[in-house]
Order: C-alpha cells, then sequence, then structure tokens
C-alpha cells in the first residue's frame, strides 16, 4: 500500500471551504444550507436568496459522490499558469441537491462524459501564480487519482 | 421595479473607432476619437453635453489608468459635469448606456454622454488576467471554458453539433467583411473555423472573438431636445440591465439573467420579437450566438443551431444578427463592444450601413452580458432603440 502524499501544510482555496481530519488532511468540502429551506450553496453564501432575511446558512458537508453535469477540456495554459491540457465542469451532487464547479481529472485523453460518475479528490493547484495551494476536484471513478 | 420610462429618451448621434489592434494610439486618444465622432454625429455643442458615463472593462487592470472618463472629456474641453466611470465586465459600454437613459429618462438630464474604450489586445503569447482572484479561476477556469461547458450542455441536450456553432463564425465574419470598422475584414470557411486550434473543447480559436482595442460612443438625449432639431429621431424604446440568478441547478443551456432582460425590454417596449427587424447580440463565442437567439425568441428553445445554419441571421435572412459582424469579427474592447452595437443598429435605422445595410429597418434589438458567476452571467443589458416621430 502506497501513502499518499500530505496535503496538510497547503493553504486552503479559500477559508473554510474544506473540512480535515485530525491530522490535517482535507477530507470534505464544507458548503452553507440555509436552514429555511435547505438549499445548499457551495461555496457557502452569506444569505439564502429565497429565505427570509436572517434566516441562518449553517455549514453543511458536501457528498463526495456525483456525476458530471458538463464537462471541457482546456488546450492553453490560464492566466495563472495551470499547464494545458487540463479539464473541468460542473458535478451534480445529487445527494445535496446542488451542482458544484470543480476540476476533473482522469486518465490523460481520456473525454470526460456528462453523466459519468466521479468522486471527490484533494491536490496541490498546479499553477504557477498560486504555489502551496490546496484545491479540490473530481475524480472519474474507475482511476481515482 | 419599473423598467417603463416616464419619457423616452432618444439616441442623438453615435461615434466610433475602428475596432483592432491600435498599437501606437493611447486609450484616451481612441475614447477621445469616438466621443468627437458621436458629437460631430449629433450636432451638439460640448457644453450642451450635462453628465458622461464613461466604461472601461480592463483600464485598471491592463493600462493600470483610472479615470479615464474624466482624461478623455478634459481633451475635449468638456469639465465641472458630473463624470462616472463604469465597469462592468462585458457589459461595461451597455451599462453606461444604461446610466445615460435613467437620467434622460427620469427627467435630470436633457443630454447625456455614455461611451466606453478599452485596449484589451495583449502581447504574444500572455492571456488577460480578468477575475483571476475567484475561486473557480483559481481552479482553472477561463472564459472560454465557462462558453464551453454550455456548448456542451446544449449539444448534449439538443443535439446541436459542431457544424452549426460553427456557422455562426463563417457568418459573422462574413458580415465583418462588409464593415470597415471590423477588425477581421476576410471571411472564414466553415473547415477553417472547425479545424482551427481547438481552446476550449468544443470551441476551436475561430469560435472564440478576439480582445481588442477600440471605443464607441453614443449621446442620449430628450424628446424635446430631439424634436428642436428634427421630425424623426431614434428612439431608446427599452433599457433594461439585470444581473443573475445564481441557482446553482438551473439548466445551463441558456442564462437566466438574459431571459429577464428579454422579458422586460419586449413588455417595455411594447413589441414581440416578430416585431424586430435587426439584431445584435454578444457572440462572444459561437455558442452564445446560439443561445441568444433561443433566448431573445427568435427560435425555439434548442432550435438555435438549425436555425442559423438554415441562415435564417444572416443580412438576407428573416432576421439579420449582427450584421456588423458581432465580436468574432467586428472585435470586443469589452469597454466598448456594447455601444458599438449601438452605433451599428443606428447606422441601419438610417439606411446607412453601405454593403451590409439590411433592407428597410424600423426596430433594433442590442442584448450583451459579462462576468460569469454562480451559473448565470453577471451583467446582462438588452436595449430597444426605434425609429420614432419625435
Amino acid at each position: 500500500m502506497t501513502t499518499k502524499p500530505s496535503l496538510a501544510a497547503l493553504a486552503p482555496l479559500r477559508p473554510r471551504m474544506f473540512r480535515h481530519d485530525e491530522n490535517g488532511e482535507p477530507v470534505g468540502l464544507v458548503a452553507g444550507r440555509c436552514v429555511g429551506c435547505g438549499r445548499v450553496t457551495f461555496p457557502a453564501r452569506a444569505a439564502c436568496s429565497h429565505c427570509h432575511p436572517g434566516t441562518p446558512v449553517e455549514d453543511y458537508f458536501l457528498s463526495t459522490h456525483g456525476v458530471i453535469y458538463a464537462a471541457t477540456t482546456i488546450h492553453l495554459p490560464s492566466a495563472l499558469g495551470h499547464p494545458a491540457p487540463y479539464s473541468y465542469g460542473y458535478v451534480e451532487l445529487t445527494e445535496d441537491h446542488t451542482r458544484i464547479f470543480a476540476p476533473l481529472l482522469g486518465p490523460k485523453g481520456r473525454p470526460f462524459c456528462v453523466g459519468e460518475p466521479v468522486q471527490l479528490v484533494f491536490f496541490e493547484i498546479q499553477a504557477k501564480a498560486i504555489d502551496g495551494t490546496l484545491g479540490y476536484g473530481f475524480a472519474v471513478e474507475d482511476n481515482p487519482s | 421595479m419599473t423598467h417603463l420610462a416616464p419619457n423616452n429618451p432618444f439616441i442623438a448621434g453615435v461615434g466610433m473607432t475602428a475596432f483592432g489592434k491600435h498599437k501606437n494610439r493611447s486609450l484616451i486618444d481612441l475614447g477621445v476619437e469616438a466621443v468627437q465622432d458621436a458629437i460631430e454625429d449629433a450636432g451638439v455643442i460640448p457644453r450642451e453635453i450635462q453628465a458622461a458615463y464613461c466604461g472601461s472593462a480592463m483600464a485598471a487592470l491592463v493600462q493600470k489608468e483610472t479615470g479615464v472618463g474624466q482624461s478623455v472629456l478634459m481633451q475635449l474641453g468638456i469639465g465641472r459635469i458630473p463624470v462616472v466611470n463604469v465597469e462592468n465586465a462585458c457589459a461595461t459600454g451597455a451599462t453606461a448606456l444604461h446610466l445615460a437613459w435613467r437620467d434622460v429618462a427620469w427627467g435630470i438630464h436633457d443630454v447625456v454622454l455614455a461611451f466606453g474604450v478599452d485596449k484589451a489586445v495583449m502581447p504574444k503569447g500572455t492571456v488577460l488576467e480578468a477575475g483571476t482572484a475567484q475561486f473557480e479561476a483559481q481552479l482553472g477556469d477561463i472564459f472560454p471554458g465557462t462558453f464551453a461547458l454550455i456548448a456542451n450542455r446544449h449539444m448534449t441536450t439538443y443535439g446541436t453539433t459542431l457544424e452549426q456553432m460553427a456557422q455562426v463564425s463563417v457568418k459573422n465574419h462574413d458580415n465583418g467583411a462588409l464593415n470597415p470598422k471590423a477588425q477581421f475584414n476576410k471571411p472564414v470557411t466553415l473547415d477553417e473555423v472547425l479545424s482551427s486550434p481547438m481552446i476550449a473543447d468544443p470551441l476551436t480559436l475561430f469560435s472564440c472573438c478576439p480582445n481588442s482595442d477600440g471605443a464607441a460612443a453614443a449621446i442620449v438625449c430628450s424628446r424635446e431636445w430631439m424634436k428642436a432639431r428634427a421630425a424623426e429621431g431614434i428612439e431608446i424604446a427599452a433599457s433594461v440591465l439585470a444581473s443573475g440568478d445564481y441557482e446553482p441547478q438551473r439548466d445551463m443551456t441558456y442564462w437566466e439573467s438574459e431571459l429577464y432582460c428579454a422579458r422586460s425590454a419586449y413588455a417595455a417596449a411594447g413589441i414581440s420579437p416578430r416585431d424586430v427587424d435587426l439584431v445584435e447580440v454578444h457572440d462572444a463565442f459561437t455558442i452564445s450566438e446560439i443561445v441568444h437567439c433561443e433566448t431573445l425568441g427568435f427560435c425555439a428553445r434548442g432550435e438555435g443551431g438549425a436555425f442559423v445554419a438554415n441562415g435564417e441571421t444572416a443580412l438576407t435572412g428573416s432576421i439579420p444578427i449582427n450584421p456588423s459582424g458581432g465580436l468574432l469579427a467586428r472585435g470586443h474592447p469589452p469597454g466598448a463592444s456594447g455601444l458599438a452595437q449601438i452605433y451599428e443598429i443606428v447606422q441601419q435605422l438610417r439606411g446607412n450601413a453601405g454593403n451590409r445595410q439590411i433592407g428597410w429597418a424600423e426596430i433594433g434589438l442590442a442584448q450583451i452580458m459579462g462576468g460569469n458567476k454562480g451559473n448565470d452571467a453577471q451583467a446582462c443589458a438588452v436595449h430597444i432603440l426605434r425609429k420614432a416621430p419625435t
């Protein structure tokens, strides 16, 4: 069994975006859930757009499995220096009744399909301008990276 | 909220520079040219201008220049009046126009200048850094990618094809070839669009608009001011600006903000999509124009690809879209594009559009949008212009 490199020392992409275990390793994503109507937004918003002002939005741990809603592969490096090619899209988290933006990971050159099951992974963001940052993504389930 | 103006303002005059690469000209210089052009076109004396809105989406970021509006107007000897600098991503120019419309519609001023300017051409090998502080961008999101995802959903849901999307670029380059102010004056073939380098799958290089340098301007005036000068003019029959709904699970094959703007604008103008003679839309990427055809009501949801491929949106089609060449061929300085759309519609309504004149036209619609957040555009604007007696 191989041990994964530790991600505990990385700076989180956003404060309060990640849930960590006792060793500081990321284990989940923290969204916001409206106490009034149950709507889930990620990252958490300050208030629910559907409910009475002042209705609290509580921390909510997103499920770690979803399906691809939309996907694209980018063929030129980003302004921040993400090396091409790389992929991202939106992942439908059926259990949470929400959909989130996410990098998509899988074997090189393999296209991502709408409806395909994916699972949450964590990694150091590969972009020169924001070195040492903890990011998240979703990997195809037949080959989690 | 009302979108009904107590008094519909008029467009007294418009101006614009050529769009493209203006390596040896400053931002201020471009702004001056467009404003001077509009002042001459309107026949307005500079001291009659009572307020001004200047749009620039990139100046603070790229040129490190702030207060662009005041700097341009100082060159033209226009001081003292309130000048507000506006930033609303790609909808910046349309936002400046909307603010001028408000001032005149509610009787605060009689003559207001709206202009927009940007120099967005980047040195070879560098990319615009707009919006890179957003978490999505830090995870790799770039503008073409956002639209690629919409294309992905549109293809999956409705069977829209690569060829249908590429046809938007072919048609807009054909129109751009007839527009002396357009950045690209050369037609492209379907094959050239499809085989150009892949940017964000399925969008290729020629499926994406360029970053451009340029400026555009419009002078908005009251009916009374217009009446003293002409028996007929171009009325702003509707001006609607909205932000997104940011619903995480909304159908991504359209923008809710655009649907809202379209419905509100048609209602304010008292018209339906069938009454519109020509349209300028935000074709930053080919898929966008297909979605706009649907959302603005020119064809049914899901049928935009076939609608474009059948030639309905060509200069000779049932509803010409982007006769100017659109963002894809005219070019896209984000601060100016919304006003360049107005420039084109005014030329068409006046019958002054030269080789790309669509024939007799009474009503034109301009749609533009900017930014992307939480599954919707951050800003969307729809303007309806109509020939009307003063």
